[in-house]
């Protein structure tokens, strides 16, 4: 196990570089020049001479070769060294590990909102197959899939928060701001986690185990809990790395809309000021952090599942 | 064990047949095919798109105007007609360019030896170290606003699944007798990739773009909706979203038509491709196994 964790963690740091290499790329085939928009933020309506222009970019590093400023970038990075962002000054590790720290807030509750949704609705949905509940996964499955979230945020934002007025539209504070923007990013996890479940479920119950603790009198309920829903939360265990994928595409667009001032809006904020030392620090978080908790997936994966475990690189 | 009528009658009828008689997309593809045509026909049959009329904005449903008026008076029909050009064109577009990438790619990992296969499987792994979407935006965000860009910025995100996907499939066929028969009738790496393996990935690769076509479309629409497709008066359906957000706490209404148009899109593009995909893969089907009555086996 303990070779297996090195050997993925080896193959991601070649993974990580290429990507702030793909980075550095990009921004040098990038139109327009940092160095003269910031001088011009700067200087607000005072024309800057070239002069200035060229001590800022100096001042950034600008004015290196390409190759030069990339080296100095990774290594610095490999000392905890992001940087500091064009547009705020602010280290850009500071900037990435406040604004981390709120989207968590944020995913965490999506998270509650799928677990708390998904078990009882995959389990309900297998047991009355074909009946309501079923027919209700398969309506939220059909919205999940189709509905795009920055309008789902808003058909939800109407309902709630206009026309109702039991939620806030937008911005942080109590815990009634959490829910509107948890809501919309748990919804397509929780139409994949409960289908997941209800799939699995129903081939377990075509399991002789099942049928043997029917045979013995187990009560429904029991052996869908005791011996069903355990063998069913397998494949579950496999979805964790999309579901993450998931979170952090979905809060770019419902940080946005809903002014939380998470991951998610740093990025789009970054990108539109052409932040290049903030893109590139998020860029190289947010690739650790899906890389390694892909990583932890798996291991949870082959923790969970001994045929696996068992069937693997032959240690043990 | 006696044979299944159902799995009779499945096998007898022709992949079209078989699909035509599923009515999720059979109403998939007649969706499609309704605002694909309205889209390309928008020039002739809808009003102008852009023209504004600053007396009637906020117009109400009537017959001049099907589905009101915009914040400029602008007919919402016509943009939604105008918008799909945009918005479909470029889904199209993205997933042409993906299927492409990533058939031309995959093959050439699966034919050209270690080190050709090495670099494009380390290439990919870079694309798939970030969640989709976080890429799209940044690819996009570094290379500029723009229709061509926002289509770039697709194709270089979607392709690594293709590539590994063709792959697979290529070393497979690679293993069948006729391409043994063609190595050792000396033939070269480029014409049985060409030649041998590529005939065979058409199909799959064909359901799987259908399939993705609801993936992309959300994609492209979400970066419009950021901001990073077409530039104002242009009608696109993300982008009219975005437009309508400004306005949301006074004319919500304004969000339905261009949010509906995108949901009904993504919805007909995914009944039509499951419905593909069962009709290509007829092993697929669903088994009636019940918590108290298990499927037969």
């Amino acid at each position: 196990m303990g070779r297996y964790v090195a050997r993925r963690v080896l193959v991601a740091v070649p993974t990580l570089a290429g990507l702030s290499v793909l980075i550095f790329v990009l921004v040098s085939l990038a139109p327009g020049d940092p160095a003269e928009e910031l001088t011009r933020k700067r200087f607000g309506d005072t024309e800057p001479t070239a002069a200035d222009i060229a001590r800022t970019r100096a001042m950034l590093g600008l004015d290196e070769p390409a190759v030069t400023q990339y080296l100095s970038w990774l290594g610095n990075a490999l000392t905890g060294d992001l940087g500091t962002g064009f547009s705020r000054g602010r280290p850009v590790s500071t900037e990435i590990a406040d604004a981390f720290g709120v989207t968590l807030v944020l995913a965490a509750a999506a998270v509650l909102v799928v677990v708390v949704v998904a078990f009882p609705l995959g389990v309900a949905a297998a047991m009355l197959h074909n009946r309501w509940p079923d027919h209700l996964l398969r309506l939220l499955t059909l919205v999940g899939a189709s509905v795009p979230g920055f309008f789902l945020a808003y058909v939800l934002i109407y309902l709630f928060a206009v026309e109702l007025g039991w939620l806030p539209v937008a911005g942080r504070g109590g815990l009634d701001h959490l829910v509107l923007p948890a809501l919309t990013l748990a919804v397509v996890p929780t139409a994949i986690v409960s289908r997941l479940l209800r799939s699995s479920l129903l081939e377990t119950f075509g399991e002789s185990y099942v049928r043997a603790a029917r045979a013995k009198g187990l009560a429904a309920t029991a052996v869908v809990v005791r011996h069903g829903l355990r063998n069913a939360t397998i494949p579950v265990v496999t979805y964790l790395g999309t579901l993450l994928a998931g979170l952090l595409d979905g809060v770019l667009i419902v940080e946005v809309i809903f002014a939380w001032p998470g991951l998610g809006q740093l990025t789009v904020q970054a990108i539109g000021a052409r932040d290049y030392p903030l893109i590139q620090g998020i860029v190289l978080f947010a690739g650790a952090l899906y890389v390694g908790l892909n990583l932890l997936v798996d291991l949870s994966y082959r923790l969970l599942d001994p045929r696996i475990r068992l069937a693997g690189t032959g240690e043990r | 064990m006696s044979a299944d009528p159902a799995v009779v009658t499945a096998i007898g009828r022709s992949p079209l047949g078989r699909l035509l008689g599923d009515r999720a997309a059979v109403v998939g593809l007649a969706i499609i095919a309704v605002v694909v045509a309205g889209s390309l026909l928008a020039p002739w049959v809808a009003a102008d798109p852009i023209a504004q009329d600053v007396g009637n904005r906020y117009a109400p449903r009537s017959i001049d105007h099907p589905l009101g008026t915009d914040q400029l008076g602008r007919d919402t029909l016509a943009r939604i007609l105008h918008g799909g050009r945009y918005s479909l064109g470029m889904s199209l577009a993205a997933s042409l360019g993906i299927a492409v990438l990533g058939v031309v790619l995959g093959l050439a990992s699966a034919s050209y030896g270690r080190a050709t296969d090495t670099v494009i499987n380390r290439l990919a792994d870079v694309f798939l170290a970030l969640p989709t979407l976080v890429l799209m935006l940044v690819v996009v965000g570094l290379l500029g606003q723009g229709l061509r860009n926002l289509v770039i910025a697709v194709i270089l995100v979607g392709w690594p699944t293709y590539a590994r996907i063709v792959r697979g499939m290529a070393l497979a066929t690679r293993e069948r007798e006729f391409v043994t028969a063609a190595e050792a009738a000396g033939a070269s790496r480029a014409r049985i990739a060409l030649r041998h393996l590529a005939p065979n990935l058409i199909g799959p690769v064909i359901v799987l773009t259908t399939i993705d076509l609801g993936r992309v479309l959300l994609a492209v629409s979400a970066l419009s909706f950021l901001g990073f497709g077409v530039t104002s008066p242009t009608p696109e359906w993300g982008a009219m979203l975005s437009d309508a957000r400004t306005l949301f706490t006074s004319h919500p209404e304004l969000m339905l038509p261009p949010g509906i148009a995108i949901t009904v899109m993504v919805l007909a593009f995914n009944l039509a491709g499951d419905g593909l995909r069962d009709v290509l893969d007829p092993r697929d089907v669903e088994g009636g196994a019940r918590w108290d009555r298990p499927a037969s086996t």
